[in-house]
């Protein structure tokens, strides 16, 4: 009797500590630079969004001056998805959230300010510096992708764009800096801004020279009667900035942008030491 | 909640003690077991059901933080528990069991993929249980058991994380074959002992306390 419980304690032992199963996949192995990729397209995009602001005042002021034959082509052109309207001394777009208020002025007039709102706040300014530059002053600005709070003082030069297509005015180099404190819930049903302090990193960006913003084709907009994507994007193709995120501690990346392809934009990512190529 | 599984769990006790003020001989039926896929608290906090509730996506930070770090396989290492049971009528036993169940996950750095941390659960359950035999012969016995009682959670990584709460164990078909020295399997069952137990176990009888008149 003593021998039989013996072995079937020790049997029992056997088969139950060599039963260990996995109830959860891990992860697979991440890139060393997956970090730095998710900062740096929090900051394409805060870039890309003030671009794209200061592209949409640019043709309002160019269709504004505009002879009347040519104004319903440009807007066709220009503005397919929106009507323009005026209303008491601002420019809106039915079923955009913001307007222009132009103080009467071409943004192709040196020294000429536009200031662009919200709501009741007024937070970004485009002005123009010279032939195809404006400078795009934000602050406290909720208006950049994602609802991150910007601050931005950066320079735009408009350049014969890379790609062809309809809508598409200018790719523009864009030197300057600019900080956003990021929103610390990303809902996915609507826009909402949480400052809450314990969920948000501070993101600071400087581009020494330029880099190029490219209007290219937003491939997840395609519309089933139309032949091209219905919208585009403003990507950085070309050139190389310099990121920082405060979090417990200071971390630095720094973005080199090679060129953009058929496959994505090709871009070096360096963080912590190390070196990755990325395409997307 | 936690007063009606406290009295529940009270009540448990007390027929338990109340075993000792009958005399007579009574079965005393101890055993081993070995659960698989028991449920414990850490299953509901994102590894397994959790996330399918969590419709939002990540903040930035959340984002940031994630892509930081790497998670290797959740394993299980199933329930081990140990109980003793009382027959109190031919058809019904009562008595508790002890059990321990542990989930364990190794977290890699993913600039250092050989700097580690752990991220392990260690959970103990006291389960006092009442037994149903409905089919009891010399060798073979078939039975459906309740059980309600009391657990907690020990998060190696964050003292934030430790919980307490209800055990609770069902057994839908439960079969032992052996008289004194016996083996046991527990299927259809649902709880923090394991979907599937087996096991071995051994009873004897024991001559009970009587108050002299």
């Amino acid at each position: 009797m003593k021998k039989a419980i013996f072995s079937i304690s020790l049997i029992f032992c056997v088969l139950s500590l060599s039963s260990c199963v996995i109830i959860d996949e891990g992860d697979s192995v991440k890139r060393k630079t997956e970090a730095a990729r998710i900062i740096f397209d929090n900051v394409e995009d805060n870039i890309s969004a003030m671009a794209d602001l200061c592209d949409m005042a640019v043709k309002l002021s160019r269709w504004i001056d505009a002879p009347e034959s040519s104004k319903g082509t440009l807007e066709d052109l220009w503005f397919p998805d929106y009507k323009l309207r005026y209303e008491g001394d601002k420019w809106i777009f039915r079923d955009l959230s913001y307007y222009f208020r132009t103080g009467g002025k071409s943004l192709d007039s040196l020294n000429s300010e536009w200031a662009v709102g919200y709501g009741d706040t007024q937070s970004v300014t485009i002005k123009c510096t010279g032939k195809d530059t404006w400078s795009v002053k934000c602050s406290g600005s909720l208006f950049t992708s994602n609802y991150h709070l910007s601050e931005a003082n950066i320079t735009l030069t408009g350049r014969g764009p890379l790609l062809s297509g309809s809508g598409i005015l200018y790719d523009y180099d864009v030197s300057g800096s600019g900080s956003f404190i990021t929103n610390a819930s990303q809902s996915y049903h609507y826009a909402v801004y949480d400052s809450n302090p314990d969920n948000t990193l501070t993101i600071s960006y400087s581009i020494g020279e330029k880099v190029r913003f490219v209007t290219c084709p937003d491939s997840e907009s395609y519309y089933p009667n139309y032949d091209s994507p219905r919208y585009r994007e403003l990507r950085a193709s070309d050139g190389e900035m310099d990121i920082e995120v405060k979090d417990e501690g200071t971390e630095s990346i720094h973005a080199e942008m090679i060129s953009y392809t058929q496959y994505g934009v090709v871009k070096y990512l360096t963080f912590r030491g190390h070196k990755e190529i990325w395409t997307y | 909640m936690n007063r009606r599984f406290l009295l529940i769990l009270a009540v448990n006790l007390l027929s338990v003690l109340s075993l000792f003020g009958q005399s007579g001989k009574r079965e005393v039926d101890t055993r081993f077991g070995y659960g698989i896929y028991p449920l414990t608290y850490d299953l509901f906090d994102g590894h397994f059901l959790g996330c399918g509730w969590d419709i939002d996506f990540l903040s930035v930070k959340e984002g940031y933080h994630n892509a930081l770090e790497f998670s290797g396989d959740r394993v299980s290492s199933g329930c081990f528990s140990f109980g003793r049971y009382y027959k109190v009528l031919r058809w019904m036993d009562f008595g508790a069991s002890i059990s321990y169940a542990g989930t364990y996950q190794t977290i890699y750095n993913t600039v250092n993929p050989r700097i580690t941390r752990r991220d392990d659960y260690h959970s103990l359950f006291f389960t006092p249980t009442i037994r149903f035999a409905w089919f009891n012969r010399e060798y073979v016995r078939m039975y459906s058991s309740v059980g309600f009682g009391l657990g907690v959670m020990l998060s190696s990584d964050d003292a934030g994380k430790n919980e307490a709460g209800p055990s609770i164990q069902l057994t839908g078909f439960g079969i032992s074959v052996g008289k004194r020295l016996y083996g046991f399997s527990e299927v259809q069952s649902v709880g923090t002992l394991g979907l599937i137990t087996f096991g071995f176990g051994y009873r004897f009888n024991v001559a009970t306390y009587s108050k002299k008149q």
